[in-house]
């Protein structure tokens, strides 16, 4: 092994590349915090904030395990910067639940089955939160469609359009 | 993989045939950010920055000219490598005098390895074809333009 | 009526991992920061067999934040340049001075962060001396091929050859046969594409513990291994397996990053964090199938079948790293005679090695049994259609009768049970067969193109029976410890690994039942070695029949311990008692009892005469034999003549698991085995150019379907416990991945039959299908 002495670090301090200040408010707590140019909103969320529910997948922006709401809008946050989120509103799993109470869309997926081994389940559910602001009552067809930007290897989908469908019923329906 | 073409190029064949064997010249025409470290006799080393769609980043390479006799076709292997990946390619140029100037057939043969050949791969041949053809259409402009000798 | 208790079996009770999963609360080993962690990352192999002339870390060390950088020749100052796999062959952990595949791990670099990781990683410079390359296994097999192992003693790329069966008799059976189709299959190279890469973090205490968590689905056996491997004494090594995002067999093997994380972390005194990015994954964790079959099935002219024979070509890469029982090189590919009682069968496996990453593991599916019931499959529909029949009607007229059970097929297997009438009846009704049938006529007039596909499958699972069953020598029980706290709550603990299968929940409704305590009340604990019983992990289909059997016998234990504690409440004689209603009740007078919960806390508060202090057993299950779950499934396509795209209509899917636990949980497992059946039919594989490059390394070109590919899927069940099996289960989770192929692709043979296709290679692709159709003057 070329290295001999091994300095004690702490984990998450990353060195060097340029830094800059960044204002983001994740689930209506802001923060200021020097990252990266280069760092990942993905990892800023992951290591330096230390909110681990959003995951990451693929590195590909293919398989949405990553996926948060950016100004509500659903994003892969593994092909985001942390700077480009600088001054903007990012929601993620942790930001769900509300007073003790779950989300519609927690309460589907979980009265549906439609989360395994739980790894896609957060992507799933932003995605999920973003289809159903915007169209409150998707149709099978185009729940299918809205999610077909997050993989998910165990459930085969099925329980998933429930869940959706649930949390759809449970929030009013057609609006 | 191989690439190949022909041009005719408004220069003698003795400006182009020192035009080719010199790869400062040669790799000047390159679109891409490059630089040429050492030519030392046959041998020259350098770095190109370059990429397949979003895979993009910095190759080392080397080459060597294993033909450069004037009169006949120049040969050179390179072998780069960067990005994980790998390249191989054997370039010849075959030139014959023509009125005007000069007659180039050239052809690349190339092997690619690592990530560039694989996630690249439905993307490797276009970007070839059109890096060649820039890299060629830059070289003849650069002889036309340059004075008689 | 019959008493009920929370959560007990037969009820679909929600799942207990869901709560943390929903709120971003689940543990994977990604999730955990340790203080002064450090990551690994390596420089991989851009060449598929090439020599290292030279290694210059040197740029890589200048980088800020590299700390370190490990090589194959540091290893082998150590002795772990090499490690065995599971089948007793050799792989790298990194190479002393040749690569063997592309992507192949070369040098592993610490840094602080992963990001200055992968900045070393790149700037690592290697030297190679390209070497001749094969990627096709039968091109391996001619004596000018280039050596891929030339470390070994026999001086071929030919591992292992093994069969099974009569073949003298299998080929005068074949030779007397009516009719012989003979039929030739590629099941291509997959990666199970778990969601969740791997990776660990290896930690060693200021005693020289070692801790690692890591992505295992077998966390006991990887312990016994480590402790064999680099000779740290067993008590000093705990792994953990934290919750796990899929496994579906990726999960089973040894994986160099997890060996250099833990010398990484002995070298730099921290903790060492390495996880795959899906590039890594696809390019080197083990794949899936790469099974060249030739087989050829014999029937006489009035529809029965007479013989098989298969010879197959079995690519594993470089090394031979599957993850099979240690006497099954081939799995349990012998399954292949399926649902149909053959007089003669016979079975030739012949391993190869190849420029391409070490493997052979399971996607969702026991040892190998994907690849027989797909060769099966076809090959029945194949010969039915040969004999002009109705593949159901050939189907009904061949299986197995129920009356046969036990049931020993011509390959040896014992059969525990089954039912393959029913199912497949219940599958024809369920979708209306005879409707589609007349309704494929009708269209076909028209010129348009419907087909369907029948695939009557027959697994083997829950491995195994310890005469036969082992992994290295460690036979294949399944443990389970049972505590009953004073108040009557449990905590249980097993050797499996959950990775989505929901054991916290029906392990818990398999003790709810046993117990008489409400599944709420039940704590299930897995994948920490040092606090769970021994058991050799979850794949194959395993949990429910040795882990949930092995819970039940546990639990029976303790009711017969509880028994002599509840008579001694009820100053009775044990013999007093029956269990019923789940409480222990004085025969013949119902008021006079006691639950375990009033056993529990007199077990250390009041014990028994005679009777030790405390409520708790342990067991270790060896099951008697295999289960043998089986199902029937019905597909119908639409293929659109213009594109060559398949639309799958419809998808009925009839499984018999025996006895259901949970059905909400069965079904979900049914509805994701389904999508991993559909994948390789139509979507998955992973190819290798000339020079061996990988093709399809990431999403973009490795097609995991997503909702949209994916079919309605519509499920049915009948049920055939177990004989053998203490509540009579066989295991669920990857039927459908072994039935479905076979019924998508023979309903798009079938579509296309008219134009006299007899065979279509997965997965079908729409340009293969339009192909077809272009060459017969379709389109």
């Amino acid at each position: 092994m070329a290295s001999t002495a091994i300095p004690r670090l702490t984990a998450g301090a990353p060195m060097g590349g340029p830094t800059r200040m960044v204002h983001i408010t994740v689930n209506d707590v802001p923060f200021a915090i020097e990252v990266q140019d280069r760092t990942l909103l993905v990892h800023f969320l992951r290591d330096t904030l230390g909110m681990t529910g959003t995951h990451i997948g693929c590195d590909t922006t293919h398989c949405g395990a990553c996926t948060v709401l950016l100004d509500d809008r659903p994003v892969k946050s593994c092909t985001v910067l942390a700077v480009q989120a600088d001054g903007r509103k990012v929601r993620t799993v942790e930001g769900l639940e509300s007073g003790g109470k779950l989300h519609p869309v927690q309460e589907g997926f979980t009265a549906e089955h439609g989360l395994q081994c739980g790894f896609c389940t957060p992507g799933m559910m932003m995605t999920s939160v973003a289809l159903l602001a915007k169209n409150p009552n998707p149709t099978e067809d185009e729940i299918r469609h809205a999610i077909s930007g997050n993989l998910c290897r165990c459930t085969g989908y099925m329980n998933i359009v429930k869940a959706i469908q649930h949390a759809a019923k449970a929030s009013g329906g057609a609006k | 993989m191989q690439a190949d073409g022909r041009f005719q190029v408004r220069a003698a064949p003795e400006v182009v045939f020192a035009f080719f064997s010199d790869p400062r010249q040669l790799l000047d025409c390159l679109d891409d950010p490059h630089t040429v470290d050492s030519v030392e006799a046959d041998r020259f080393t350098g770095t190109i920055t370059t990429g397949v769609a979003f895979i993009r980043g910095t190759f080392r390479f080397t080459g060597r000219y294993e033909e450069r006799i004037p009169g006949q076709p120049v040969q050179a292997r390179i072998h780069g490598s960067g990005l994980g990946s790998g390249v191989d390619a054997v370039l010849l140029a075959d030139l014959t005098a023509a009125d005007p100037g000069t007659v180039v057939g050239w052809r690349a043969d190339i092997v690619l390895t690592g990530p560039v050949a694989s996630i690249g791969e439905r993307l490797v041949r276009s970007t070839i074809d059109k890096k060649t053809a820039a890299l060629f259409e830059k070289a003849r402009e650069r002889l036309e333009a340059a004075p008689p000798p | 009526m019959t008493t009920t208790i929370h959560g007990g079996i037969g009820q679909s009770l929600a799942r207990k991992e869901d709560a943390r999963f929903i709120r971003g609360k689940g543990n994977y080993v990604d999730d955990i920061q340790l203080p002064g962690m450090l990551f690994l990352d390596f420089t991989r192999s851009p060449y598929a067999h090439a020599k290292i002339t030279a290694i210059h870390p040197e740029k890589a060390l200048k980088i800020p934040g590299v700390l370190a950088v490990i090589t194959g020749k540091d290893l082998d100052a150590a002795k772990l340049a090499w490690m065995p796999t599971l089948m007793s062959d050799t792989q790298m952990v990194l190479p002393i001075d040749t690569v063997k595949f592309q992507g192949q791990e070369v040098v592993g670099i610490v840094a602080d962060s992963r990001y200055s990781a992968a900045d070393g990683a790149a700037a690592v410079e290697i030297d190679y001396e390209p070497l001749p390359v094969v990627t096709d296994p039968v091109k391996a097999l001619l004596p000018d091929a280039p050596l891929v192992r030339p470390d070994k003693t026999k001086k071929s790329n030919h591992i292992w050859h093994w069969e099974t069966g009569d073949k003298a008799g299998t080929d005068a059976a074949l030779a007397k046969s009516d009719v012989v189709v003979h039929q030739d299959l590629y099941l291509p190279r997959l990666n199970v594409s778990s969601m969740e890469t791997c990776g660990c973090v290896a930690q060693f205490d200021t005693m020289g513990r070692l801790t690692v968590w890591m992505t295992t689905q077998a966390p006991h056996a990887i312990r016994t291994v480590f402790a064999l491997v680099a000779g740290l004494p067993e008590q000093n090594i705990r792994i953990i397996s934290p919750d796990l995002g899929g496994g579906f067999g990726g999960k089973v093997p040894v994986y160099p990053g997890y060996v250099v994380a833990v010398v990484a972390a002995l070298k730099t005194g921290h903790a060492v964090k390495w996880v795959e990015d899906r590039m890594d994954n696809l390019m080197s964790s083990s794949f899936a199938r790469d099974y060249h079959i030739s087989a050829d099935i014999g029937a006489t002219k009035d529809g029965k079948l007479t013989g098989l024979r298969v010879k197959t070509v079995a690519d594993h890469g470089y090394a031979d790293a599957a993850a099979n029982p240690s006497k099954f090189p081939a799995g349990l590919f012998h399954i292949i005679t399926g649902s149909y009682p053959f007089d003669k069968a016979f079975v030739e496996v012949d391993g190869v090695y190849t420029n391409k990453p070490p493997g052979g593991i399971a996607y969702r599916c026991s040892f190998r049994v994907t690849e027989a019931a797909f060769t099966i499959e076809r090959l029945v529909d194949g010969i039915a259609h040969k004999l002009g029949m109705d593949p159901a009607e050939f189907r009904l007229k061949n299986f197995i009768p129920p009356e046969s059970f036990p049931y020993k097929s011509a390959l040896g297997w014992t059969y525990d049970s089954g039912n393959y009438a029913g199912a497949l009846n219940l599958a024809m009704k369920m979708i209306d067969y005879p409707a589609l049938r007349k309704e494929q006529v009708e269209k076909r007039k028209r010129g348009e193109l419907m087909g369907i596909g029948i695939s009557s499958f027959t697994e083997i699972v829950g491995a195994g029976p310890s005469a036969q069953f082992d992994i290295l020598g460690i036979k294949m029980f399944e443990g389970c410890e049972i505590r009953i706290h004073p108040t009557g709550k449990v905590m249980a603990r097993f050797g499996t690994k959950s990775q989505g299968q929901g054991h916290e929940t029906t392990y818990s409704q398999i003790l709810a039942e046993e117990l008489g305590i409400p599944a709420e009340n039940i704590a299930i604990e897995e994948g920490d070695t040092d606090t769970a019983p021994y058991g050799l992990g979850t794949y194959a289909s395993r949990s429910t029949p040795t882990a949930g059997a092995a819970a039940v016998i546990a639990a029976r234990k303790i009711r017969e311990k509880a028994q002599k504690i509840a008579a001694h409440l009820l100053e009775v004689s044990p013999d007093d008692l029956e269990w019923k209603d789940y409480k222990f009740q004085v025969k013949g007078v119902p008021e006079k009892s006691k639950t375990m919960a009033d056993v529990a806390f007199a077990a250390y508060t009041n014990p028994a005469p005679g009777t030790e202090a405390g409520l708790e057993a342990v067991d270790y299950y060896d099951p008697p034999n295999m289960t043998y779950p089986f199902g029937s499934y019905v597909c119908v396509v639409d293929i659109d003549k213009g594109t060559g795209q398949v639309n799958i209509r419809r998808f009925v899917a009839v499984d018999d698991c025996g006895t259901i636990i949970n059905p909400m949980i069965v079904e979900g497992q049914i509805h994701g085995g389904l999508n991993m059946g559909l994948a390789p039919a139509l979507y998955e594989q992973i190819t290798y150019d000339e020079n061996g490059n990988m093709r399809g390394n990431s999403f973009l070109d490795y097609l995991v379907p997503t909702a949209v590919e994916s079919p309605h899927w519509e499920t049915g069940k009948t049920t055939t416990p177990s004989p053998h099996h203490p509540i009579g289960a066989k295991g669920v989770g990857e039927s459908p991945t072994v039935g479905a192929p076979a019924a998508i692709v023979n309903a798009v043979v079938d579509a296309l039959s008219p134009l006299g296709v007899t065979n279509i290679d997965i997965p079908i692709y729409p340009w293969k299908v339009w192909q077809i159709l272009h060459d017969k003057g379709q389109n």
